[in-house]
């Protein structure tokens, strides 16, 4: 008659998490890291939707970015090298009621992880998969990865890369069962919040590409973007991100765009005159395989039980009791 | 089976027994000529008629007598037809028992009416919780209707139908199955040749159903039972999504309770290592040394105590809730009086109380979410507040039945309380009368309280309330389902009359006619629904409801010529049909005609004034057909102007016909034709004066011009032209100044104009725009004194002279997005300030 | 090889004989072109022998292709039926009778050594008047050498018989020859209909009915035609028995033991396990998850172990090999795991189809760095049932891998074994969720057992992020020369505190003497009966089989002492030391043999191949009787 759930007032008894209770080890990446501003993004969406720590798990692979589970303060599983995507399933898979993320590097995601990358797309699984893509390896000191610009000198290509760098966004928009794609810097607070926030909302497997600036090996790489804002083109929609007033001061290049429009996200994900930012595709009915292949219901050891019986019932050797 | 077609038609239930007897006449006359068992139809017209002969002197004997027929309406005096002048030879009954409204003269013979009745409870069906017979065959027929070969079926069927419906007065709640066979080889029995097929086929057409349950005519216990079924299937939709949330919970629960046995000792046995090995496995191991390897092992703490201690109590409570939910879910036990609901719902209450408890702390449990020190303390004082709206219902509703006789003071009050309290009891009160005469005087018979208790009910505006006739089978059953889901206590007042030798109309068309007639308009009252009293309050089901009377048209036969009149259904046309209001009533040949005889519908519409001398009068039909005007009392009339008045409170109630509404209505009306008028004025005035004044003005000009004309003798001027008068010239003007200092003014630097001025502040103080800040560090591990994080983990400067203005310039220089202004120095001693102001300049 | 002679006297006697004559065991082997259904036909007679209370093995003989050209030696499919009176424990030596639907298939069989001298042949005979000269002209040389050789053929007008019940006698021919073997090994003809009801029960009851009719009409064609009545006792066991080959029970086990996934990629052996439990793993709640490649499916199989109950991935040799990496991690995280390595023949891809128990070494040593696992064999069907239930315990209780070997030949063999007994104890208990007291670490080594207690995603207070980079207790990344020194210390501490519990195995045959055999996995039944037939010829020699490989149980070592010879029987590589390049400074020794000497610095032998094929007991016994010719005993 009052309208009043128990849920509420569990709610008032307990205490809300702050941005502290997600702050694990203090970050030891390079100072002006990209990485830094990933990681308070996270962590500030995990504070505003309240993400119980302990039913949280991120995970990642090799690399600088994957040292990301250690500066949170929930459950982190820091893998292997470009297999983050699998783990990730299989923890996803047994346990539907863990917020699953995964951080990869360009060379754990487009690399190393190639298959997986493809496969977690197809699968669709619900979980939010991060690419902190600063073009380059930085871990192992300066080596061209995939997505490294043609020309960059690196230790393993001291000549310059040979090959056009490979193209995420197309990747992605063009795997059957892609469900939602996005597109961010990461020097751009407000839109980097606002990304994250609606991955983690989608149904399905969230993949965003974060720009991620390295100071220490690429301090350059990102500058085009940077002294001109212009060369970033916001895509605005009231199904995809809001330009902050703020950052609309500085990003002046918006169009907009429905993240439901498939054709259109593969045209903008294209484009080699600007790089688009925002959500470029959002389809939550693609079907999610976690969804369709974990069991609907609880299993007791009696039905355990019971299905074991009718196998041995099966292979029995004695007619009866094979015949019943 | 389909029961599309058969959605409830809002009209007046007799509408629908119309159709179906057309239904029925399509298929069953054949089959009446070779019906040997039931009655016989006795021969007869097929519309009433008015005999055909003289009414001359029959008028003239009205006219004779009419101030003796005056004297009885108004006194209702039996003694005057002592005195009468003769009427012509069978033109006049003093009694009109045995007549019957010309309006229900279609379904006099009751065994060929199909309606509602029966009405199948199916068991474990998923789709219907009640059907009636006739959906039931109508499934069949329509499943048969394409097929040629089965026409001798179709038939049949009808006959299954009817014979059931025969067979039901003694086997009232058997299975459909049982009495289907029966009636199959009945049918069979009677078509002679190829019986045993014939049987066969009907009992195999009966098998392929695929529902059954018991079967009610309409008798005084059918809403009883059909309520029951409503609340058992209702409960067990409910319950079928908790009962395997429960299930999951209950293992969840006993979860974490194996999960922590994993650790503990006796998990680590060597008995219980031989078991977890396999046979062939533990072979392999020294169990001993297994075990004790393990109990060094550091396996961590245990539940504590006063956790397990509550898990243990909850999991014994939801196991005993579990029995609620199990297979068969428990329904209601059926109430005998207010008083004992009350009781058997308190208790219930808390036994739903514990259980919920339980569920709630199994939640938190599961959740790891129970915190002893705020919750122990809240659920110790647990009650039915805390519980969410869709717990409150999987606690099965008391079901209360009552007749209005064991309404003594004591149950009345408890029945008040009922409705008035927050608890899961429906009351279903079936009415069979509503009139008493109060103390068994011998004065007229009145409406009684009874009929009065879903009004009274609905004015708690608490409960929910249904009120209707039971003929009206998919009004009530939608009530009930509404009446069950409602969370909160119901009242269903059900007019169910049996069959009873005072009148000549069988028990279901008398229910019928109590809902037409507006003695029982059909409403539920939904406390639930916010949006307005109209909204709450549904008339849907009351037959025309936007009338005073329902409407229905009448052919009758006038010697050779068909006539249709409209006939409006009123209570006196329900009263002439019950025995005790015989005196009431007195009939004269339909034939007779007289300017101050009127419908009793006109009767009643007309002004007091209009009707002092006039006589009203309703149509009854007798057994042959022969059409008859049958006078009334004052006291009847009285009594229909009572019912039509309480009718029209609904009506208002329902937003039907609103006097406020009506009165604003035509207020408003008014005032709009007023202003309209008035505007209309408006203009003409305006018009007219318009007119004057340009009138008067082309007068002035001509004048002018033509002494102009004179004056200048050239071509006419423009300033003569009727222009406005020229704009005085502004005196505030600036112009003299200018004039005044033109030297001051002349500086080098023109001051920049002041909206520039304003988006370029000169910096003072450091500051950083926070909302930007990509929380890199840079600036932090420069000085963490002088920045700082805020609580979205974004820099802000936090003190600037907790460093130096070149930490400051730094900062900003490195910087990756440029957010970073250092304002000017604080310290004006600092070392080399001079090329840091010039740095800064670019960030400021 | 030498010829065992017991059942050529009595097969001479055939005809002479009145009654049937009683066995003690027999192999029976029927070989057609891919698809002829001869599998089906011999898993029957298996089961019915084995419903009739007989020892049973059969093992199916594989061709590589899914359709090989037919009528070729290479082609042959088929299956080999080893029914006895006593506990049948590997598929024997040569048959004793073959059916076979053309001669090349015969003559595959009977090239690659698999038959008896004696071996009764009982042979298709519509070639010998096929349209195709070539193809007659084949089969009558083939049948006029065979003949010559002194091999008994028995013709049979299969197709021919088979026309009077099926118009597609093809099909039809395989159920025909088990009602012949049925009339000729005296089978109940009632069981055998029963168990074809069985067999076809997904394919209704009009093909049910015509295969009962064609099991009648080869058993009536039999009766009349072929004077051939063998009858081999039951052993006795009247306990209930379940048949199934070895991936079927290693997936029931998979079940028993309670876990819910299991991530795996196509690989043969392998994938039959995988095919057993997609068909009913889901209804106890489990998941096959069938991943992009090996090493996802290892990485899925960690995660949802991390996440909760232990999970399991199966595979085979070059799946382990890509799982390399991923398996070192869920060492390093302490992570539990249950692999199964259904082994092939290696190295790379190798022999798909065939038997090797090549992966021993990798098992043990495959990963970089030190990464202690547990390494279980399997000997036994049954043993795979129970080895899975075993294994998945023991990977969480000690938070590490269980690796299973079983091979090519427990996978594809049938077994019968008594009926397991379903106990709650084997189901993985649920996944904890009880906050973590404070204080406690995610590492929290215990000295002297390096045992930790898990935590799970979900407990309240535990949250730490796992690594497979070095680590310290709280599970942070830490380079320093203390930490990796202790962490691989403490992962080590649980092998050897795992090995405490391990019991001595048993001495099969004495306790001492002059040579002991130690073999480990599906070898078992073969070598024990060679132990047992030479014991019986009165030689001092033993044998030890290993289901632990690692760690390997205490007092090994005092047993090998108490003989004079060790020598190692496996199927993997050894270079044969009486090669002229080979020398004790060069030989590479076989698997188990590499062990042994390493650890108890005992002079091991190793006798072994890498043909492919299950080891035979003959084979096992001529190699004993070398030795003690050698040693001039």
């Amino acid at each position: 008659m009052f309208n009043v759930s128990l849920e509420n007032l569990v709610d008032i008894d307990l205490e809300q998490y702050s941005l502290q209770d997600y702050q694990g080890s203090t970050p030891r990446w390079c100072s002006g890291c990209g990485d830094n501003a990933i990681l308070s993004a996270v962590q500030k969406l995990c504070r505003d939707e309240q993400l119980p720590p302990e039913k949280t798990v991120f995970v990642s692979g090799i690399g600088c970015s994957s040292r990301f589970p250690h500066y949170m303060k929930t459950y982190g599983f820091h893998g292997l090298h470009g297999r983050a995507l699998p783990i990730a399933q299989g923890i996803k898979m047994h346990r539907p009621d863990l917020h699953v993320f995964v951080n990869m590097g360009d060379g754990d995601c487009c690399s190393i992880g190639t298959a997986h990358w493809i496969h977690a797309l197809r699968y669709n699984m619900n979980m939010v998969a991060i690419m902190h893509d600063n073009g380059i390896y930085g871990l192992t000191k300066k080596q061209a990865s995939p997505t490294s610009p043609k020309g960059l000198v690196s230790n393993t290509t001291p000549q310059g890369t040979y090959m056009e760098a490979l193209n995420p966004a197309m990747v992605n928009l063009g795997v059957t069962n892609v469900s939602f794609f996005a597109q961010a810097v990461e020097w751009v607070p407000d839109m980097l919040n606002d990304i994250i926030s609606q991955a983690y909302h989608h149904r399905g497997f969230a993949f965003v590409r974060v720009l991620q600036r390295c100071p220490h090996f690429t301090p350059t790489m990102f500058d085009p973007l940077l002294s001109n804002p212009n060369n970033i083109l916001v895509l605005e929609h009231e199904n995809g991100i809001k330009l902050s007033e703020a950052a609309g001061r500085i990003y002046k290049n918006h169009e907009s765009h429905d993240p439901s429009d498939i054709q259109k996200a593969r045209e903008y994900a294209g484009r080699h005159d600007i790089v688009p930012v925002g959500i470029l595709y959002r389809n939550p009915e693609v079907p999610c395989y976690d969804e369709i292949r974990r069991p609907k219901r609880v299993f007791t050891p009696e039905m355990k039980e019971a299905v074991l019986n009718r196998e041995f019932d099966k292979f029995s050797v004695d007619i009866d009791s094979s015949e019943g | 089976m389909s029961n599309s077609n058969h959605k409830p038609q809002a009209s007046s239930p007799a509408v629908e027994v119309e159709e179906f007897l057309k239904t029925l006449d399509t298929f069953a006359e054949p089959v009446a000529e070779s019906l040997p068992a039931g009655p016989q139809a006795p021969e007869r017209p097929a519309l009433p008629f008015q005999p055909d002969e003289d009414a001359g002197p029959l008028n003239q004997a009205l006219e004779r007598n009419f101030a003796k027929l005056l004297e009885y309406h108004y006194t209702a005096h039996t003694s005057v037809w002592e005195s009468l002048a003769p009427f012509p030879e069978g033109a006049f009954r003093t009694s009109v028992k045995g007549l019957m409204s010309a309006q229900l003269y279609a379904f006099r013979d009751a065994d060929r009416l199909r309606f509602d009745y029966p009405v199948l409870l199916p068991e474990n069906s998923a789709d219907h919780w009640r059907l009636s017979l006739r959906e039931v065959v109508d499934g069949l027929l329509e499943a048969l209707a394409d097929k040629e070969e089965a026409s001798h079926l179709k038939r049949a069927l009808l006959r299954v139908e009817r014979h059931i419906k025969l067979l039901l007065p003694k086997k009232n709640g058997e299975h459909l199955s049982a009495l289907w066979r029966k009636a199959a080889a009945a049918v069979g029995k009677e078509s002679g040749k190829d019986a045993s097929k014939l049987a066969d086929e009907l009992a195999a057409l009966g098998k392929s159903l695929g529902v059954d349950g018991p079967l009610f005519g309409f008798t005084p216990d059918a809403p009883t039972r059909i309520l029951g079924a409503a609340g058992q299937y209702d409960w067990h939709r409910r319950v079928a999504a908790f009962a395997s949330e429960l299930g999951d919970l209950l293992n969840a629960v006993s979860g974490i309770l194996a999960a922590d046995q994993a650790h503990s000792p006796e998990a680590h046995s060597a008995d219980t290592l031989h078991a977890a090995l396999g046979k062939e496995g533990s072979g392999d191991f020294d169990l001993d040394a297994f075990s004790s390897l393990l109990q060094t092992g550091k396996g961590g703490d245990g539940l504590p105590e006063a956790r397990r201690r509550r898990i243990e109590q909850v999991l014994k409570d939801l196991k005993a809730g579990q029995k609620w939910f199990g297979g068969h879910p428990v329904m209601a036990e059926i109430a005998d009086s207010c008083k004992g609901a009350l009781a058997l719902s308190r208790e219930r209450e808390s036994t739903f109380l514990a259980f919920f408890k339980a569920v709630h702390i199994a939640r938190l449990e599961v959740a790891n979410r129970y915190d002893a020190a705020g919750h122990d303390a809240f659920y110790q004082e647990f009650d039915r507040t805390a519980l969410l709206p869709e717990e409150r219902h999987l606690i099965p509703p008391v079901i209360l039945s009552l007749s209005p006789e064991k309404l003594d003071a004591a149950e009345t009050g408890a029945l008040l309380e009922i409705l008035n309290a927050d608890l899961n009891i429906k009351v279903l009160l079936i009415l069979d009368d509503f009139f008493g005469r109060p103390d068994g005087a011998k004065t007229f018979w009145q409406p009684g309280v009874a009929g009065k208790l879903a009004s009274m009910a609905m004015n708690l505006n608490h409960a929910f309330v249904l009120q209707c006739p039971g003929a009206n089978l998919d009004a009530m059953t939608r009530g009930f389902e509404d009446g069950i889901a409602f969370d909160g206590p119901a009242l269903f007042a059900v007019f169910q009359p049996e069959a009873e030798e005072r009148t000549a109309l069988p028990a279901f068309l008398r229910s019928a006619a109590a809902g037409e007639s507006r003695l029982m308009p059909a409403f539920t009252f939904h406390p639930g629904i916010s949006a307005g009293l109209a909204n709450r309050l549904n008339l849907a089901a009351t037959p025309q409801r936007s009338a005073l009377w329902p409407e229905s048209s009448l052919t009758f036969l006038n010697g050779e010529t068909e006539i249709s009149v409209s006939l409006p259904y009123t209570p006196v046309d329900f009263l002439a049909m019950d025995g005790r209001f015989d005196d009431h009533f007195v009939a004269i040949s339909g034939q007779v005609e007289n300017e101050r005889l009127l419908p009793v519908g006109e009767f009643l519409a007309r002004s007091p004034e209009t009707i002092e001398r006039a006589l009203p009068y309703v149509l009854m039909v007798d057994e042959d057909g022969r059409m008859f005007k049958v006078i009334t009392t004052r006291a009847i009339i009285a009594t229909a102007r009572q019912l039509g008045e309480s009718w029209r409170h609904f009506q208002e109630l329902g937003g039907i016909n609103n006097s406020f509404v009506s009165a604003i209505l035509e207020e408003e009306l008014a005032r709009l034709k007023a202003e309209h008028q008035a505007e209309i004025e408006a203009l003409e005035n305006n018009h007219r004066e318009e007119m004057e004044r340009s009138l008067d003005q082309l007068g002035k000009d001509v004048v002018s011009r033509i002494a102009a004309g004179l004056l200048s003798e050239g071509p006419m001027s423009m300033a003569a032209m009727p222009v406005a008068p020229a704009a005085p010239k502004p005196k505030a003007a600036p112009e003299p100044q200018p004039a005044a200092a033109p030297a001051e003014t002349a500086a080098p630097e023109p001051p920049a104009p002041a909206a520039e001025e304003e988006e370029s502040i000169v910096v003072e103080d450091a500051y950083i725009d926070t909302p930007l800040c990509t929380s890199c560090n840079d600036c932090i591990s420069l000085n963490s004194q002088m920045f700082a994080y805020d609580a979205n983990k974004q820099a802000f400067v936090k003190d600037a002279s907790k460093g130096t203005f070149r930490q400051l310039v730094e900062a900003a220089e490195k910087c990756p997005v440029h957010i970073i202004h250092p304002g000017k120095p604080v310290n004006p001693d600092e070392p080399g300030l001079e090329d840091l102001i010039k740095k800064a300049e670019a960030y400021n | 090889m030498q010829d065992h002679s017991e059942t050529d006297t009595r097969a001479a006697n055939i005809l002479e004989s009145s009654g049937p004559i009683q066995l003690k065991e027999h192999v029976v082997e029927i070989v057609s072109d891919a698809g002829e259904g001869a599998q089906t036909a011999g898993q029957s007679f298996g089961a019915i022998s084995a419903r009739m209370g007989n020892g049973v093995w059969t093992v199916e003989i594989i061709p590589a292709e899914v359709e090989p050209p037919p009528r070729t030696a290479a082609g042959a499919s088929g299956i080999r039926i080893r029914i006895g009176s006593f506990y049948i424990t590997n598929p024997g030596n040569g048959a004793d009778l073959i059916v076979a639907f053309n001669e090349q298939a015969l003559l595959g069989r009977l090239e690659g050594g698999h038959l008896k001298k004696s071996c009764m042949i009982l042979l298709e005979n519509k070639w010998r008047t096929h349209s195709n000269p070539a193809i007659s002209q084949q089969y009558i040389e083939t049948y006029d050498r065979l003949v010559g050789e002194g091999y008994k053929i028995v013709e049979l007008p299969l197709e021919a018989e088979c026309l009077k019940y099926t118009d597609r006698p093809q099909r039809g021919k395989n159920m025909f020859v088990l009602g012949v073997l049925s009339s000729i090994y005296t089978r109940e003809l009632d069981i055998a209909r029963k168990q074809i009801t069985y067999a076809f029960r997904k394919k209704g009851q009009k093909v049910i009915d015509v295969n009962v009719k064609l099991l009648e009409g080869g058993y009536a064609w039999a009766q009349g035609n072929v004077d051939l009545r063998y009858e081999v006792p039951s052993t006795g066991n009247t306990d209930p028995q379940i048949v199934t080959n070895g991936n079927v029970a290693t997936g029931l086990g998979v079940i028993a033991s309670g876990m819910d996934i299991c991530a795996m990629y196509p690989i043969t052996p392998a994938t039959s396990a995988s095919h057993y439990l997609s068909e009913v793993f889901e209804d106890a709640g489990g998941i096959v998850h069938q991943a992009e490649d090996e090493i996802a499916a290892c990485a899925f199989a960690i995660g949802s172990s991390y996440a909760g109950k232990c999970a399991v991935t199966i595979t085979s040799g070059p799946g382990r090999a890509l799982k390399t990496e991923l398996i070192g991690l869920a060492v390093m995280a302490e992570i539990p795991l249950v692999l199964v390595n259904v082994q092939r023949g290696g190295p790379s891809t190798g022999l798909p189809t065939k038997v090797e128990q090549g992966d021993l070494m990798s098992a043990i040593f495959g990963e970089p760095g030190d990464a202690p696992k547990i390494v279980i064999a399997p000997a036994t069907i049954e043993d795979c049932f129970y080895s899975v239930i075993t294994a998945r315990k023991i990977a969480e209780t000690f938070r590490t891998v269980v690796m299973v070997l079983s091979d090519a030949n427990l996978a594809t063999g049938q077994q019968p074994f008594t009926r397991p007994s379903f106990n709650k104890e084997w189901l993985a208990p649920p996944i904890d969720q009880s906050p973590i007291p404070a204080g406690t670490k995610p590492y929290d080594w215990d000295p002297n057992t390096g045992l930790s207690r898990r935590f799970i995603p979900g407990q309240p207070g535990g949250m730490h992020t796992v690594t497979g980079l070095a680590h310290t207790q709280e599970a942070k990344v830490a380079y320093g020369p203390g930490v990796n020194q202790s962490g691989c210390d403490h992962r080590s501490l649980k092998l050897a505190a795992f090995q405490k519990t391990l019991k001595t195995p048993t001495v099969f045959g004495g306790d001492e003497g002059d040579l002991l055999l130690v073999g480990w996995g599906s070898t078992k039944g073969s070598i024990e009966e060679a132990v047992t037939n030479m014991r019986e010829a009165g030689l001092k020699v033993s044998s030890l089989h290993l289901k632990f490989l690692n760690p390997l149980a205490s007092g090994i070592k005092e047993i090998l002492q108490r003989f004079k010879k060790v020598i190692c029987v496996e199927i993997n590589y050894s270079d044969d030391i009486s090669h002229p390049m080979i020398n004790e400074d060069n030989r590479r020794y076989s698997s188990l043999a590499w062990l042994l000497r390493a650890r108890y610095l005992v002079d091991v032998d190793s006798w072994s191949n890498v043909q492919g094929q299950p080891i035979k007991p003959g084979e096992i016994e001529d190699m004993i009787r070398d030795q003690f010719d050698k040693s001039g005993k």
